[in-house]
């Protein structure tokens, strides 16, 4: 009986001093210093040195005084925004209506709604391309995509990304208080008020991430853009791309890493958004319940 | 726990067998040659289907080398789809190459920076002697006036540090039944105000390759005025072509803004599909690329052709150069036996461009494929002296049917008065990051 403490309290002993769940830490640890880390403090070394290793500032200026770049930064922000709002106005019902278990009883449409994301995308938006060419050549005898590439990067963009849009809400729909719409109803407040006072209050961490879900990839996906513009329309993914992958400059990397860091700057601006709106959201609820 | 210790243990085995499995495949070979080519650029052995029917031409140089020497030979072939991303490569040192296929204006500016090996070349006699005796006896005398002609930095000449592999020439593929040859034969097509030019073209989303089209437009006063029958023309012209001063640069990036109404979009390799479809009806093309479109067009019942704008144009070479470091000996003995004309009008047959090769198996191959039948009366006789030379018995000549004029033959075998009116490109030098600024104010 003693021994077998005994040789409990050693094998406690030895569980301490090796920390087996601890240590299948160590592929993530190693994994992300290999491939998020180490990258990261390259692209910081590279925008802050020219071709020779030297630390300047020159890059930064290179990018900041093209005013070219300027552009492309505006628009990229003006696809990714139109984008998302669309995103979110036809996600909303959407996803409404499939967190209504009357009308999706197996969640058998959800998974209608989530079946595109099984495709490739790249194979998505050349069959999306074709299609509304098509559609506009026979209808009004243009090449949307030739003729207005805007508008068609903005389609392809929401086409490609609505479902990252439906899920969050949908997610967050699934776990709304139904009485309280209920109770909001018998109370006495017309739907408009149910809806704007009862139910975008209950969904808004829901479409939070979604806007997060369909913005920041938005503003990186070059090859929707290329596809769906007939290679005229630039953001700011292709023009790091353009930089990395075809530049003969010497500081090709260099200026390639510093618009990098940019768009890096600008997913962190709005991370910082949504985690701002977030808990005044946390906050606000504490304030109603009070 | 124990189950799951003993998992770990076993996949960290399995690593290490697997890793050294790999240490140990690789040594079981003698030589290996590794090649950085384009994709889809070398015959691969197989038919129309995709299908396997005899070897490639890397597998047959493993053979060869084998029956030679007497040693096992492993060539590790690896692709690439630019230059830009080529030349990054090899500098980073990420791909350890013995052979690799820029460009032109790419190997001239390699060469100038001193990233390539020189070959066994005499520039005095223009032979490289018994290590490339096949170049020396096939090398069309065409292909080797134009490459000795152009200097690098150090007064040596192209053939130095590389062999051409294929060339072709750019130009327009269209559909005869939207646009004639005179209406695509010019480059002022693309800025003709014309309704039914609207939308109808396609260019590269390319830098180098579109830039030389605004060439011919801003400077069509002073080509025009160009004496075509004096001597140094292609010279002059040529130095027109590679302008690339400030006012030149300014010059091109309004040319090529005012584009955008006759353009449908820019394309890197889509476009020789999209004309088949007729998406647009003239897609700016690569000779070698247009062949492959009419060949398709063909299979779908429709007939595309080709046109070298008649103020000129760019022809350009891909060659073999060898990267500092490389294993010369071995790298030579390959681009010999590709040089040689059985496996050079394979190589032909399989990418579609036009072989510097010539030589009996060469001339066999282009009469078989183009030659109107003796019964056809309808026909035009082309000349191909001056690229053929002294490597065939007999004159050059050979009859094509009408009705095949501007189609694969004449995108293949431009004829001599054309070619002198198309110039090689050459690197941008110093103006290299201002061409490369207006071309992203472009699109």
């Amino acid at each position: 009986m003693e021994a077998a403490l005994e040789s409990n309290d050693i094998a406690i002993k030895q569980r301490r001093r090796f920390n087996f769940r601890g240590s299948l830490c160590i592929p993530y640890a190693v994994f992300m210093a290999l491939f998020v880390i180490f990258p990261l403090a390259l692209v910081f070394y590279y925008a802050f040195t020219d071709a020779n290793g030297a630390f300047t500032f020159s890059n930064w200026g290179t990018v900041f005084t093209n005013s070219k770049n300027w552009e492309v930064i505006g628009i990229t922000f003006l696809i990714s925004s139109i984008t998302t709002v669309i995103c979110i106005l036809i996600a909303y019902p959407v996803a409404y209506f499939l967190s209504n278990k009357k009308y999706n009883k197996n969640k058998v449409l959800v998974y209608i709604f989530l079946l595109p994301m099984w495709i490739n995308f790249v194979v998505r938006t050349l069959g999306l391309k074709s299609l509304i060419n098509f559609v506009t050549n026979s209808l009004f005898g243009f090449a949307l995509t030739s003729t207005y590439p805007y508008v068609a990067v903005v389609i392809g963009m929401v086409y490609d990304y609505l479902p990252f849009a439906i899920l969050p809400l949908y997610n967050q729909m699934l776990k709304m208080d139904k009485n309280q719409i209920e109770a909001a109803a018998d109370l006495g407040a017309n739907p408009a008020q149910v809806f704007f006072k009862n139910i975008i209050p209950m969904t808004i961490p829901g479409i939070v991430s979604a806007c997060m879900m369909t913005f920041m990839p938005t503003m990186s996906s070059y090859v929707i853009a290329d596809h769906m513009s007939e290679r005229r329309t630039k953001i700011i993914g292709k023009l790091i791309e353009d930089w990395f992958g075809s530049s003969t400059s010497d500081v090709a990397n260099n200026v390639g890493s510093v618009l990098s860091l940019v768009m890096l700057f600008i997913i962190g601006v709005t991370l910082v958004i949504e985690k701002t709106v977030s808990r005044k959201e946390e906050d606000g609820k504490k304030v109603g319940i009070w | 726990m124990i189950k799951k210790k003993i998992t770990l243990f076993a996949s960290v085995l399995l690593a290490c067998g697997s890793v050294t499995c790999l240490a140990g495949c690789a040594s079981s070979y003698d030589e290996t040659l590794t090649i950085y080519n384009w994709e889809d650029y070398i015959y691969e052995g197989t038919d129309d289907e995709g299908n396997q029917v005899e070897d490639g031409t890397i597998k047959a140089f493993e053979k060869y080398y084998l029956e030679k020497t007497g040693k096992k030979l492993h060539v590790d072939y690896q692709t690439f789809s630019t230059n830009e991303d080529m030349k990054k490569q090899i500098e980073l040192g990420a791909v350890k190459a013995d052979l690799i296929c820029p460009s032109d204006y790419m190997i001239q500016k390699m060469a100038n920076d001193g990233l390539l090996e020189p070959f066994s070349y005499d520039q005095k006699t223009d032979k490289y002697q018994e290590s490339l005796s096949n170049w020396d006896q096939y090398g069309s005398p065409f292909i080797r006036e134009r490459f000795a002609n152009e200097k690098l930095k150090d007064g040596s000449s192209f053939l130095t540090y590389a062999v051409p592999y294929f060339w072709g020439t750019m130009g327009f593929t269209y559909d005869p039944a939207y646009f004639s040859a005179e209406e695509v034969g010019t480059w002022e097509a693309l800025w003709n105000t014309d309704a039914k030019y609207a939308k109808q073209f396609s260019l590269k989303d390319s830098m180098r390759d579109t830039y030389v089209t605004a060439i011919f437009h801003v400077y069509k006063d002073e080509i025009a005025a160009l004496d075509d029958t004096a001597a140094d023309f292609t010279e002059k012209l040529s130095s027109i072509f590679n302008r690339c001063d400030d006012e030149t640069i300014a010059k091109v990036e309004t040319a090529l803004k005012a584009t955008t109404k006759n353009v449908y979009g820019f394309e890197v390799d889509e476009g020789k599909d999209e004309i088949v479809k007729g998406t647009y009806h003239a897609n700016l093309a690569w000779s070698g690329d247009a062949v492959f479109a009419m060949d398709n067009a063909e299979e779908s019942k429709k007939t595309l052709c080709y046109a070298l704008p008649s103020e000129g144009s760019n022809v350009w070479f891909d060659g073999w150069c060898m990267p500092k470091g490389a294993q010369k000996e071995l790298a030579e003995e390959f681009v010999n036996f590709i040089c040689a004309p059985e496996n050079a009008v394979l190589n032909m047959e399989a990418v579609g461009y036009t072989s510097p090769i010539v030589g009996t198996d060469i001339w066999e191959y282009v009469n078989d494929t183009y030659a109107a039948e003796e019964t056809e009366t309808d026909t035009y006789t082309v000349d191909l002296g001056f690229y053929f030379g002294q490597s065939i018995e007999g004159e050059a000549t050979i009859d094509i049917p009408t009705s095949e004029k501007g189609r694969q033959f004449d995108a293949q075998y431009p004829d001599e008065a054309s070619l002198k009116r198309c110039c090689m490109m050459k690197d941008f030098g110093s103006q290299q990051a201002k061409v490369e600024q207006m071309w992203q104010r472009i699109k």
